[in-house]
């Protein structure tokens, strides 16, 4: 192929073979190969081309054409890589024009490419057109009535006089205003005792789980008798010892004097009170009688009804702290 | 067809002459010219060819233009140079290929085929 004189190491390739490289870079401007180039001088030329382009130069050159199958067959296998598959696994016998075969590759293809699209397209209508229907419209149209209220499903059998109505209207008035919202006990929750004591009830009990620093004291509270029927020699001899410790504490706690305040669980203390006055002129009517424990004042007795509206029904919705 | 300088013993340093159908010719060493076989061919004093009589011959059987046969002599001399250089060097292949026009390759290719080139 080249002249025989090879270079120490190095080979300078062949004007054929430079030329060849040349026109296969060039090959969209050659429009014909001509007469006389030999298949196996172009070949590597046609290697390069596009189908468009070997068409063109079959054409010009149709000497070339007996040859070119071989050209054809590998642009199948370039452009379509599951031809190979097909033909190296099932033996599929060869095709008789290798350029048909390609073609008929390339139309099937087109007509795949085709049908996916139109799919696509009309789903994409679709969709757009259940959007569509979803949309607001502007429309001169009223709305329907509403349906009246449940009545005369089973159809009115007299219509109602006027007194009939007002009776109705009034009942259900009074259902929704009048009625205060009665507060069923609940299993777990506190005992809110909301209406006033008489003095002579029980106190409320306390709930154990109060953490409040208030301690109270259940203790059994007798108005002080400010009646001098008892003999004061016998009593005062009880009370005697207990004044002067009792006057100390009582004058170093000052309290507001309300009568309810819980007082200690002796029965001479209400003994004592009396007996103190005399002792303590002062401060009778205002200092209580208590043990010398710190307390502060309880919750008080009488509560404001008009609050018993705003508690709620279920404890989750009551915003006291817990 | 022209003048042509005789010598009895062909040296490698003789020049010989390449010409063209349309009265171009090419005066190259004939040691450039043998880098084409079929010139060798040609110019070799033991055959009894005309060419190699006179030394002459033309670039191409039929028609050639003159700018092929330019192209010819072109390579044949970067061939020629190129042979004898070391391996060190790189070929600039691509110069020459850069000199070549897309217009004329085909013929060039042609012509370097009949030339065994």
């Amino acid at each position: 192929m080249y002249s025989d004189a090879e270079p120490s190491g190095r080979r300078v390739p062949t004007l054929v073979q430079l030329c060849q490289r040349v026109a296969g870079v060039n090959v969209d401007c050659i429009n014909s190969l001509g007469d006389e180039l030999r298949y196996d001088l172009v070949k590597p030329i046609l290697e390069r081309c596009s189908t468009d382009q070997l068409l063109r130069l079959e054409h010009a050159s149709p000497h070339l054409q007996k040859d070119t199958p071989e050209i054809w067959r590998d642009l199948c296998f370039r452009k379509y890589p599951s031809e190979v598959e097909r033909h190296a696994v099932e033996a599929v016998q060869e095709p008789e024009s290798w350029k048909d075969h390609y073609f008929m590759l390339k139309e099937a293809e087109a007509k795949r490419i085709e049908e996916v699209g139109s799919r696509l397209r009309s789903q994409r209508m679709e969709a757009e057109e259940r959007k569509k229907e979803r949309e607001v419209k502007l429309t001169d149209r009223v709305p329907e009535p509403k349906r009246q209220r449940s009545g005369g499903w089973g159809g009115n059998l007299q219509p109602k006089t006027l007194f009939q109505k007002t009776r109705t209207e009034a009942s259900k008035l009074q259902k929704t205003i009048y009625n205060s919202r009665i507060i069923p006990p609940m299993p777990g929750a506190r005992n809110y005792r909301v209406l006033p004591e008489r003095p002579s009830a029980a106190l409320p009990p306390v709930p154990s789980n109060q953490t409040s620093r208030v301690t109270v004291n259940t203790v059994v509270h007798r108005r002080p008798l400010l009646v001098s029927t008892p003999s004061p020699t016998t009593l005062s001899s009880l009370s005697r010892p207990t004044p002067p410790p009792l006057s100390t504490s009582s004058s170093s706690h000052s309290l507001s004097p309300p009568m309810t305040s819980p007082i200690a669980s002796r029965p001479p203390s209400t003994i004592s009170f009396q007996s103190k006055s005399p002792l303590l002129p002062s401060s009778a009517s205002s200092t209580v009688l208590h043990e010398s424990r710190p307390f502060k004042s309880p919750k008080p007795m009488k509560k404001d009804p008009m609050s018993s509206l705003f508690v709620p029904k279920h404890r989750a919705h009551s915003q006291r702290p817990v | 067809m022209t003048d042509v300088e005789i010598r009895n013993e062909p040296k490698d340093s003789d020049w010989v002459r390449i010409t063209s159908t349309d009265g171009f010719s090419y005066l190259v060493r004939r040691k450039v010219a043998n880098v084409s076989g079929t010139m060798r061919n040609m110019l070799d004093t033991t055959s009894n060819y005309a060419e190699a009589v006179t030394k002459t011959c033309p670039a191409v059987n039929r028609h050639s233009r003159g700018i092929i046969a330019e192209k010819l002599v072109e390579y044949m001399c970067f061939k020629a140079h190129y042979e004898t250089v070391g391996p060190k060097e790189d070929i600039p292949v691509s110069d020459y290929m850069e000199r070549v026009p897309p217009e004329i390759v085909l013929e060039l290719l042609l012509a370097a085929d009949y030339q065994e080139m």
